[in-house]
């Protein structure tokens, strides 16, 4: 027997790392836990109208997104609230909303494509919240992340 | 650009494979999706007192565990309901409730390990629901499923 297992656990709040999603202002992010070679898992929080940065998950980074992840798959599935996901290959239409989207409900799963960009907002009337996993790019992936909130979305009127 | 590239998309109720757990009598299970080479997604649904059959995500298949799917990790996010992880070697005392276990409240995440024999219970009062994520096992696993994980066999062939 592989003595080198983990032992099963329970994985509770006191656990979670939680706070103010630093990139998207109005939103929380919790990471519960990372799976061992698939990725990781977690909630959303975010208040009606607000809106995350841009992200790409393309196969190449163009720079034009906020932030590139690589060709990772994403679900979320929605627990309380309404969103919807914009995205599209033009980042200025994912980013002003009039990209393509999906609309989700609570109990509807989104299944996030690797080959896009891509930013969520929440349309609904109350604080919404969803259960959110990513897989992992390649190792040769060069993630980029923003420091901070991205002016398009600091400059926008709620 | 990749135009073998799949379109996002959102996978509602109308979509979703859900019945029986024919393995488990009163247990309800829900196929939402699979997420390309690495997890199955969905719920499961069950009574108070309800038990499942014991499964085993050992490197290797003693066949003393009902089903066999391999060295896999497995997570269920608790929606509502409580529930009881007995998790071991000794597939016996699994089935018996005696061997180590794990409870987790509404809210919680049981994270499950590769390695070991489980099998779950709804030692709560109400009915118990979680969101489960399965991923595909590593190397040569041969798993011996229910239905519920044929998407596993299909990964495996």
């Amino acid at each position: 027997m592989n003595e080198s297992r983990i032992e099963p656990r329970a994985i509770t709040m006191a656990d979670w790392k939680s706070g103010p999603d630093d990139l998207s202002p109005g939103c929380d992010i919790t990471s519960m836990a990372n799976v061992e070679g698939a990725g990781g898992i977690g909630l959303y929080f975010m208040a009606p109208g607000k809106q995350t940065n841009s992200f790409s998950m393309q196969a190449s980074d163009d720079g034009t997104a906020d932030e590139y992840y690589g060709m990772c798959h994403e679900f979320y599935y929605v627990l309380v609230g309404e969103f919807t996901m914009y995205w599209g290959e033009d980042i200025t239409k994912v980013q002003k909303g009039t990209a393509n989207k999906v609309l989700l409900k609570a109990g509807d799963l989104g299944y996030w494509t690797p080959g896009w960009k891509y930013s969520v907002k929440n349309t609904g009337k109350v604080p919404g919240t969803f259960f959110w996993g990513i897989t992992r790019p390649s190792v040769a992936t060069k993630r980029r992340a923003v420091s901070e909130a991205p002016q398009w979305l600091k400059a926008r009127p709620i | 650009m990749n135009e073998s590239r799949i379109e996002p998309r959102a996978i509602g109720m109308g979509a979703w494979k859900t019945g029986p757990d024919t393995i488990v009598p009163g247990a309800e299970i829900t196929n939402i999706s699979n997420v390309e080479g690495v997890w199955g997604l969905g719920l499961y649904f069950m009574p108070p007192g309800i038990k499942t059959t014991v499964f085993s995500m050992q490197d290797v298949d003693d066949g003393t565990a009902e089903e066999y799917y391999g060295p896999c990790h497995e997570f269920y996010y608790l929606l509502v309901g409580e529930a009881t992880m007995y998790w071991g070697e000794d597939a016996s005392k699994i089935r018996a409730g005696t061997a180590n276990k794990v409870l987790l409240k509404a809210g919680d995440l049981g994270y499950w390990t590769p390695g070991w024999k489980y099998a779950v219970k709804n030692t709560g009062k109400v009915p118990v629901t979680w969101l489960w994520g399965l991923t595909v096992p590593t190397g040569e696993a041969k798993c011996r499923t229910s239905s519920e994980l044929q998407w596993l066999k299909t990964k495996n062939a």
